[in-house]
């Protein structure tokens, strides 16, 4: 019973992680999504989706330039605005940068981008201002943003991706209940069931000499609770020891996933201190 | 005291009719044995007259309170209040000492912690096991368990007591005392007793034999012992 418990507890740690990530992901990209604004304004950013290719990964890069003289809005995840000609990338994209100088010569002198401006640690993704002498402006592509996040009501948002992402918090919830969540509750009900024998005898002599079903409703939860707690204990410590590196190797479908959360990355400026 | 009276009791399993359209009427403070071999549906006989099972047709009447018309709840708490339930294997729970298990349905009925262990004590004294109070099931011989099992279902003062091959598991000697320990507090309770048994060691000692038959009650024959008490 508490190997059950444990198995179960573990499975479910594994799926609420998976949730967890897919929400903060998505949340993310909201977050990062550019509203257009409905009318001009000084602080207006102008900004064009362009994509590069690195290792036969295609990635976006969102060429940016404030629309004035004035102090521009700025994407989450960059705390200023980078000089002409200077690009701020993601975090995965300055690790393989710092292994690889032809593609650190693509992105000479960057900024890194904050965790806010990702949406996982290893996505490949830059902001690059367009150097001296060349403008956005007019541009068939070029949107002029106001701001970044949810757009208003009434208002549109652009996502700053090649395209949306195919992994929705509805699929991976289906994923996590389907693999991990009901094959753990099919393990927790087989380890009660093989346990039961002694109890139901138990339960069957209180019946019989007429004990109330509050009573035996109560010893069947502490009961429960005595078998399954330290199954549920251990899985936990376990999985706070382990969680984040099984997850740093776990494939999911169309996104890559990432040991830890890139909050984690947020005190980091050395592209060498990030974790693989 | 408590009169006890079922009619046209029948009990279905699937493919199979146990108990047949069965009458059975006992009178208070009497006590009687219902014989017949194995699988005659004795324990079923038992289990629909204190109601832990619905018995498929028919009526279990106590004290004129019909238990076949009351809810599962109401039942079992009927049978904490006013039965006394005596098994074959004892059925102590294993985790309780003996006096634990003595004090438990007195506990379930609401008596505070001190009075159910004083009740417990004075019952184990009664059937002579006060000194094995703090063993557990695990500890105790045959006999002793069933001698706590019997302190366990009388310690409420039960006006029916329900008993199903209460010496079963037991050698001679310990039916004998078993059956006359079981027979002779119930009487001095003035408790009607039903024991289902096939040994006419334990049915000598009631005051009546019924013999159960293909699902019903054949036989009705006085005993020695009722004779003995001026019973007809």
């Amino acid at each position: 019973m508490p190997v059950s418990a444990a198995v179960f507890m573990m499975l479910l740690l594994v799926a609420s992680s998976l949730m967890a990530m897919t929400q903060r992901e998505a949340h993310r990209e909201t977050q990062r999504m550019a509203v257009v604004a409905a009318k001009p304004s000084p602080s207006d950013l102008l900004l064009t989706i362009a994509n590069d290719v690195w290792g036969g990964e295609q990635y976006p890069v969102v060429w940016v330039e404030p629309a004035t003289e004035a102090e521009a809005v700025l994407p989450p995840g960059v705390s200023q605005l980078p000089k002409p000609g200077q690009a701020v990338i993601s975090p995965g994209l300055a690790r393989l940068a710092s292994q690889d100088s032809r593609l650190a010569a693509r992105y000479p002198d960057h900024l890194v981008l904050g965790s806010g401006g990702v949406r996982s640690a290893d996505e490949l993704f830059a902001y690059v201002r367009v150097p001296e002498g060349r403008d956005l402006a007019g541009g068939q592509a070029t949107v002029r943003a106001q701001g970044f996040g949810s757009h208003p009501v009434g208002g549109r948002a652009l996502p700053l991706t090649l395209e949306p992402s195919q992994v929705t918090v509805t699929s991976v919830s289906a994923g996590v209940a389907g693999f991990l969540v009901l094959p753990g509750l099919i393990v927790l009900v087989v380890g009660l069931a093989a346990a039961s024998g002694v109890r139901d005898r138990r339960f069957e002599i209180l019946r019989s000499i007429g004990a109330p079903a509050r009573a035996l409703l109560a010893l069947a939860v502490l009961e429960t609770a005595i078998l399954a707690v330290p199954g549920l204990l251990v899985a936990s410590i376990l999985w706070s020891a382990i969680g984040s590196r099984v997850l740093g190797g776990a494939p999911l479908v169309g996104s890559v996933v990432v040991g830890g959360t890139s909050l984690c990355l947020g005190g980091s400026s050395s592209p060498s201190s990030w974790p693989a | 005291m408590a009169r006890l009276e079922a009619s046209t009791v029948s009990f279905d399993v699937p493919g199979r009719r146990i108990l047949d359209g069965l009458d059975l009427a006992a009178e208070a403070a009497e006590c009687l044995t219902v014989m017949g071999p194995s699988g005659s549906g004795k324990t079923s006989l038992l289990n629909c007259l204190c109601g832990i099972t619905a018995p498929s047709g028919g009526s279990v009447e106590i004290d004129g309170t019909e238990l076949t018309s009351l809810s599962p709840s109401r039942r079992s708490a009927f049978r904490l209040r006013r039965l006394g339930l005596v098994f074959q294997f004892g059925e102590l729970l294993p985790e309780m000492t003996a006096i634990e298990n003595v004090a438990l349905p007195l506990r379930l009925m609401g008596a505070s912690r001190e009075d159910a262990q004083v009740r417990a004590e004075e019952w184990l004294e009664r059937v002579a096991v006060n000194e094995r109070a703090e063993a557990h099931p695990g500890e105790l011989s045959g006999g002793e368990i069933q001698r706590v099992g019997i302190a366990r279902a009388l310690a409420h003062r039960p006006s029916l007591v329900l008993a199903d091959e209460p010496t079963g598991a037991l050698d001679e000697d310990n039916t004998v005392r078993v059956a006359e320990l079981l027979v002779g507090v119930a009487r001095e309770l003035g408790s009607t007793v039903v024991i289902t048994t096939h040994d006419p060691l334990v049915a000598s000692r009631t005051d009546r034999v019924l013999r159960l038959r293909d699902g019903r009650l054949e036989q009705n024959e006085v005993t020695d012992s009722s004779r003995a008490m001026g019973g007809s």
